[in-house]
């Protein structure tokens, strides 16, 4: 099997290759393990929330990005560039549009959402409708789900309140629904896109509400319906609906990485699921093909002219840590390792050094070698398995997932971007 | 001597615990006082090894009979935390041969049961053990929950007219005319001082007891010595396993509850509380126990934690392994020392209630009380967490643990942190260590507790920065990977280390 | 790599992916999910426990399309850990008896497709729905029954050897006339294996020393042919699967990996070995669905039809993956299930409503019966699809 392009990674960083492999016209293929894990991120667009080390919130990213240097100098978004990240940006925006799930905002600027403790979370983009900035609403009222074992509107309004300034008012619903267990995100998600189920909490949130200017309630409003939900229920409150994202799975980022997938699919995109990739073959520093294993039984060779390495990082297993060495899987491209491995605060908001783990890659996000050059000149990385970043603590995961996944995609295409 | 003042008993594991158990049973006021949570110390931190004995039957004979005696007692008087899971004494093929005649000897002669078990019966039981085993023998072993005996001694104590404070750390005592006639102590929560009049004083501190024996100016040998164990993710022997040799490291693997512990180590310790662990010691550790259990590499390992075992050391005496694991009762009264304290250090979780019956036997001849123990006759009310309700919505899907099981944990007492219900209900101990039950805890708490939100941002925080401690020196593959996780979620998701802002 | 064995349990970081890609528990909020039912479970039997009593009822909702083991990143496969439970589960000698006799269906079909006519008609009878309904299988519509078509069956002698699978021997002899054409143009050799059903029905029916002892035959005839320098070819994504893996996991053996290793969905085969044994077709499908079924996915070969389809067969194709059609082989044909069935079938039928389609192509036949009774529409399988554009 020849492809033009092939993705070794089904996360967000990978199908943002994909994409950028199938706008060009390459026949591409995706090759993963699993499903991507994208389900235990925002489903914001995330640029940049925080630098590592300091306590004060980011609130241009763009302007910010420079300062990433201080923690990191081979940060993905300083080898890339701001322009590219600019571009990256809008690009974005114009996918979302593309795939049925318009976001709005711009790398400029940050909002501030409410995670699920009520703490305040920076993020550039998010989903049109869910596009509200917090900090400048009045009257706020959280509503909760009896049946969802994941979210807390108590706790969350507390500790909003709290940091706002003001009171916010907590309204419980129930979905009526004999399940004999706690429900997580996506079963209630998957619930409210029932009409007879929908109709029941509208009357609920009519009856408890009185004229908030901002609900918020968590990421449940539907998965494929999302919007026929939203409607539905913003029509009953007369107010706009935050949604917040609780324990994974987290529909919002869901939605997207499902709407994407699809997307890719039905545009052509072979995906090869449930299998472990390993290069098959070098000619020099042109890699042949990687060598696909189905559960041990018969390996094939997937051959194409340029690969996307987007396994993920140590969360991903596209990176194996073992006591005193960490392995990349499926090119085995030297690791950096940074040392001390851990730091002892969990919470320590420098980051954790593993975190930072990964590939390291030259402007063009090609893997190098430890004395420099490159390993491939046809393979290019991108997403968590890079190094040089902590997306937890920066807030910047689906920032350096897409920059780095398109930009990638865009390389194995033959194509450069802006400044390179 | 003013007997209506409470005896004071310093230490809440369980030996501590199981002093003031005997003395309220007994009529003897008590209150005592525990710096963490009960059972955060040694008691907290060993393999959950209810000994035969089989294994001091060489070295400590007399230590062996206390044991398998004990065992017998403890299997009716505390049964609903102990698990009878027998265990077995396993000879590889380069152990020693004379050893094992020797053994087998020891074992008769302090009375502890041993049967033959063929290796193919034990390789069928545990398919991961090695194929080169030369002889194995059944023994009496059990694995027992140190949390939920302490909790149990301490309940069945208070019914009885004692008192209990937790995280309540002693400060100093005052000694009058050879006497101590009070103690001071501070709330480690929030910082108030208390002075408390006391009648005797009883150390039972573990290896703080060098620390509390110096504030009344007296000098108690204890060396802290460490040992590693690390918990790996499932069960895979339903018996425990002892290696047949002289006693060494990496020699126990106990089943316990859903994991499986493996340990330990000794060296001398830095102090009491000498917890962290490199990962090198996990290492070695691991290379021992391949003897055993040839792929326990690739085996998951959710945690590794420490213990320190107080070992007393007079002058003259051998440390680390060699010394003895029998306890010792010092009554300071003697040399010239305070007329009104006694100091018990050493022994181990197995023989907690005769150590504790023989300190309260001194403690009752110096007050003049004439009831003799009964802690041998009576059950203690261990608690035992319900089995999860059908329906109810699980708070820790790893152990199937729902809010009702909390509740009643958290029920009559005050919650200081989610360790706290952890250790009576196994709340987060599974493989995702706190990633998702520790905000449903939380939140579940600040929901029906009332609490405030920095209270429930505390309580979060505290039990990640706590749970982190035993996956750092395990941090890699899967537990890698979980930890990870937990930091995708806790600050990826919501931020929580910008809570203390 | 392991299947679903106490190790795998090691790998589970409770992310739940293979919640948010479970059908049933999308349908069905009381089913728990793969994670609850299959490594949790699993470390709690390790100690010895037994299965927790709420969740034993509900092993049998798991359909065993195995999308959970293809949305794990982490390879735990909580699938095989769920067939195992099912086993311990207990079942009602009704319900026993019933599931023995979905589950020989190939019994059925044999005797189906030698007397066509009379057996299609007494199936529709009223009294025999009625027995059929005191049994335990649902009122739903069996597929007709047809007379097969022939292939020659001189073994050894071909290079490819053909298992088409109950479905396309009894029900749609029209699948094996196609392949057998597709194979020909490209220069192969068929042979027919001489061989029944797969054992899948019985195995997901706890019929495991009948379903050890078919599967050990069938694979002693495949690699027979095998050594003979033949290759096996499936058309059916569920006798695909078995052969690729469900009998190494079941069998363990040598033989069963050497027959996994050698085995082939023929798009499959003809994409791999680069044949396009195809030409525009004169007639079109305007607007269809290509329904990637559960068992194709899981084989890991992408769903190399569809390529051909759009090249050759469909103007415009909607090509998706991410539904089940709920049937799960007999799980839908249980009186008790069928409602539910359908129900995790709906969003499947909506989306195919959605497309505009009015064909369905999916490689499943069990498929190909639900999603006909879930939108009314014509289902086919990819090879009849392109039966116009084969070159001869």
């Amino acid at each position: 099997m020849r492809y033009d392009v092939a993705v070794a990674g089904a996360g967000f960083a990978g199908l943002s290759a994909a994409y950028a492999a199938v706008k060009k016209g390459k026949k591409t293929a995706v090759i993963a393990r699993g499903a991507g894990n994208y389900s235990s991120s925002s489903g914001a667009f995330e640029m940049l929330g925080h630098i590592p080390g300091r306590s004060e919130a980011v609130t241009k990213p763009f302007d910010s990005v420079g300062d990433l240097a201080e923690a990191s100098e081979g940060h993905p978004y300083l080898l890339m560039g701001k322009e590219w990240l600019r571009e990256a940006s809008s690009i974005f925006l114009e996918m979302t549009n593309e795939i049925g799930i318009p976001y709005k905002g711009s790398p400029d600027v940050n909002i501030m959402i409410p995670t699920a403790i009520g703490a305040l979370y920076p993020v550039c983009m998010t989903l049109e409708q869910s596009f509200h900035q917090v900090t400048e609403k009045e009257g706020i009222a959280v509503v909760g789900i009896t049946e969802l074992q994941d979210f807390f509107p108590s706790l969350l309004a507390k500790a909003l309140g709290k940091r706002l300034g003001r009171d916010i008012a907590v309204k419980w619903v129930s979905l009526d629904v004999e399940s004999g267990r706690g429900l997580n995100g996506i079963d209630c998600a998957r619930l409210l896109e029932k009409a007879e189920i929908r109709s029941k909490i509208a009357e609920q949130m009519k009856d408890g509400l009185n004229h908030p200017d901002l609900v918020i309630f968590p990421a449940v409003l539907g998965f494929h319906h999302h919007g026929e939900v939203r409607r539905h229920l913003e029509e009953a409150v007369q107010a706009p609906i935050l949604e917040v994202p609780t324990l994974p799975p987290v529909v919002t980022a869901c939605r997207l990485g499902d709407a994407l997938r699809a997307w890719l699919l039905n545009s052509g995109v072979d995906f090869y699921s449930g299998v472990s990739a390993c290069m098959s073959g070098a000619d020099g520093k042109i890699c042949s093909g990687l060598k696909l294993s189905f559960k041990g039984s018969r390996s094939r060779v997937i051959s194409a002219g340029a690969f996307v390495l987007a396994t993920g990082g140590i969360l991903g297993e596209g990176l194996t840590v073992y006591p005193d060495s960490v392995k990349e899987e499926v090119f085995d491209l030297p690791v950096d390792f940074p040392k001390p491995w851990t730091s002892p605060d969990f919470l320590d908001k420098a980051g954790q050094p593993m975190s930072r783990a990964g590939v390291r890659v030259n402007r063009r996000l090609q893997p190098l070698e430890r004395e420099g050059g490159v390993v491939f000149e046809n393979v290019f990385a991108a997403g968590s398995i890079l190094s040089g970043y902590d997306p937890h603590i920066e807030k910047s995961g689906t920032g350096v997932a897409f920059c780095s996944g398109f930009r990638a995609g865009l390389s194995a295409s033959g194509e450069e971007a802006a400044n390179e | 001597m003013a007997k209506d003042r409470p005896v004071l008993i310093i230490g809440g594991g369980a030996t501590g615990s199981g002093i003031a158990r005997d003395c309220a049973l007994r009529g003897i006021d008590c209150i005592l006082l525990e710096q963490g949570d009960l059972a955060t110390g040694t008691s907290g931190r060993f393999h959950g090894l209810l000994h035969s004995g089989a294994r001091y039957a060489v070295k400590d004979p007399a230590s062996a009979k206390e044991c398998i005696a004990e065992n017998r007692i403890l299997r009716k008087i505390a049964a609903p935390c102990i698990t009878d899971t027998g265990g077995a004494f396993i000879a590889c093929s380069d152990d020693d041969d004379r050893y094992i005649d020797e053994w087998l000897r020891a074992c008769g002669a302090a009375g502890i049961p041993t049967e033959v078990i063929s290796a193919s019966e034990l390789r069928y039981e545990a398919p991961l053990l090695t194929s080169g085993i030369k002889k194995a023998y059944a023994v009496p072993d059990a694995a027992i929950d140190g949390f939920l005996l302490t909790a149990g001694n301490c309940r069945d104590a208070a019914r009885n007219g004692a008192v209990i404070k937790t995280c309540c750390r002693l400060t100093g005592f005052t000694v009058e005319d050879g006497s101590i006639r009070s103690a001071t102590a501070v709330n480690t929560r929030d910082g108030s001082e208390e002075r408390i009049d006391c009648s005797f004083v009883i150390n039972a501190a573990g290896p703080w007891a060098g620390e509390i024996s110096s504030m009344a100016g007296l000098d108690l040998p204890v060396s802290p010595d460490r040992g590693i164990l690390i918990a790996f993710n499932h069960v895979f022997t339903k018996r425990v396993l002892n290696r047949l040799r002289p006693s060494g490291d990496g020699d126990i693997f106990v089943p316990h509850h859903h994991v499986t512990i493996f340990g330990t180590t000794s060296k001398p310790a830095k102090g009491p509380d000498d917890y962290e662990i490199d990962s090198g010691e996990v290492m070695e550790l691991l290379r021992i126990g391949r003897d055993l259990v040839p792929s326990i590499e690739e085996l998951r390992i959710i945690r590794a934690f420490a213990g320190v075992r107080p070992l007393y050391t007079p002058p003259g005496a051998e440390g680390g392994r060699a010394a003895t694991r029998e306890f010792v009762l010092v009554d300071h009264e003697k040399g010239g020392g305070v007329r009104n304290m006694l100091s018990v250090v050493g022994g181990k979780l197995t023989t907690f209630r005769l150590m504790a019956e023989q300190t309260v036997d001194i403690l009752a001849g110096r007050l003049g009380v004439k009831e003799k123990c009964t802690t041998h006759r009576k059950e203690i009310p261990v608690p035992s967490p319900s089995a999860h309700k059908e329906g109810q919505a699980l708070i820790c899907e790893c152990e199937r643990i729902d809010s009702s099981i909390l509740d009643e944990a958290v029920k009559d007492r005050r919650l200081h942190s989610l360790g706290d219900i952890r250790r009576l209900t196994h709340m987060g101990m599974g493989p995702c260590q706190g990633s998702f039950c520790s905000l449903r805890a939380a939140g579940h708490f600040q929901q029906s507790l009332g609490l405030s939100a920095e209270e429930t941002a505390e309580l979060l925080r505290e039990d990640l920065r706590e749970r982190w401690k035993g996956s750092r020196p395990v941090c890699w593959k899967w537990q890698a990977s979980q930890s990870e996780m937990a930091r995708r979620i806790y600050c990826g998701l919501l931020s929580l280390e910008r809570t203390d802002i | 790599m392991n299947s679903g064995s106490a190790k795998t349990v090691d790998h589970c970081l409770k992310c739940n992916i293979c919640h948010t890609q479970c059908p049933v528990a999308a349908a069905y909020p009381e089913f728990p999910g793969p994670k609850s039912i299959g490594p949790e479970i699993e470390r709690f039997l390790s100690a010895g426990e037994p299965i927790p009593p709420e969740l034993e009822s509900l092993l049998s909702y798991c359909l065993n399309c195995r999308r959970c083991d293809l949305a794990c990143p982490h390879d735990v496969m909580p699938a095989s850990f769920l067939m195992r439970y099912r086993l311990m589960a207990p079942r009602g000698l009704l319900t026993a008896l019933r599931d023995w006799v979905l589950a020989h269906n190939v019994w059925w079909g044999t005797m189906g497709s030698m007397l066509p006519g009379p057996f299609n008609m007494a199936l529709r009878m009223p009294v025999s729905r009625f027995f059929m309904g005191i049994l335990g299988i649902a009122p739903r519509d069996f597929p007709e029954y047809r007379k097969p078509h022939h292939i020659r069956c001189q073994r050894k002698k071909g290079t490819v050897m053909y298992f088409p699978g109950c479905f396309a021997r009894f029900n749609a002899p029209e699948i094996m006339e196609a392949a057998e054409a597709v194979l020909t143009s490209c220069g192969y050799k068929v042979e027919c294996a001489p061989l029944g059903c797969c054992s899948i029905p019985m195995l997901t029916n706890s019929l495991i020393d009948e379903t050890v002892k078919i599967a050990e035959r069938n694979t002693e005839v495949l690699v027979e042919a095998l050594e003979a320098g033949a290759k096996i070819v499936t058309t059916c994504s569920s006798c695909g699967l078995a052969l690729k893996q469900e009998y190494r996991e079941l069998l363990r053996e040598e033989t069963a990996e050497k027959l996994a290793s050698s085995v082939f969905d023929i798009f499959e085969l003809i994409a791999e070995e680069g044949h396009e044994p195809f030409r525009q077709s004169q007639a079109p499908i305007e607007k269809a669905y290509y329904h990637i079924s559960c068992h194709l996915k899981t084989q890991g070969i992408g769903a190399p039809a569809a390529s051909y389809l759009r090249k050759y067969a469909v103007k415009e194709l909607t090509v998706d993956d991410r539904f089940c059609c709920g049937i799960s082989g007999t799980f839908g044909f249980k009186k008790e299930k069928y409602r539910l069935s359908m129900d995790i079938g709906s969003p499947l039928f909506a989306r195919i409503k959605e497309s505009g389609a009015d064909t369905v192509i999916t490689d499943c036949g069990t498929c190909t019966l639900q999603i006909a009774d879930g939108t009314g529409l014509k289902v086919i399988h990819p090879l009849v699809a392109l039966k116009q554009a084969i070159n001869k």
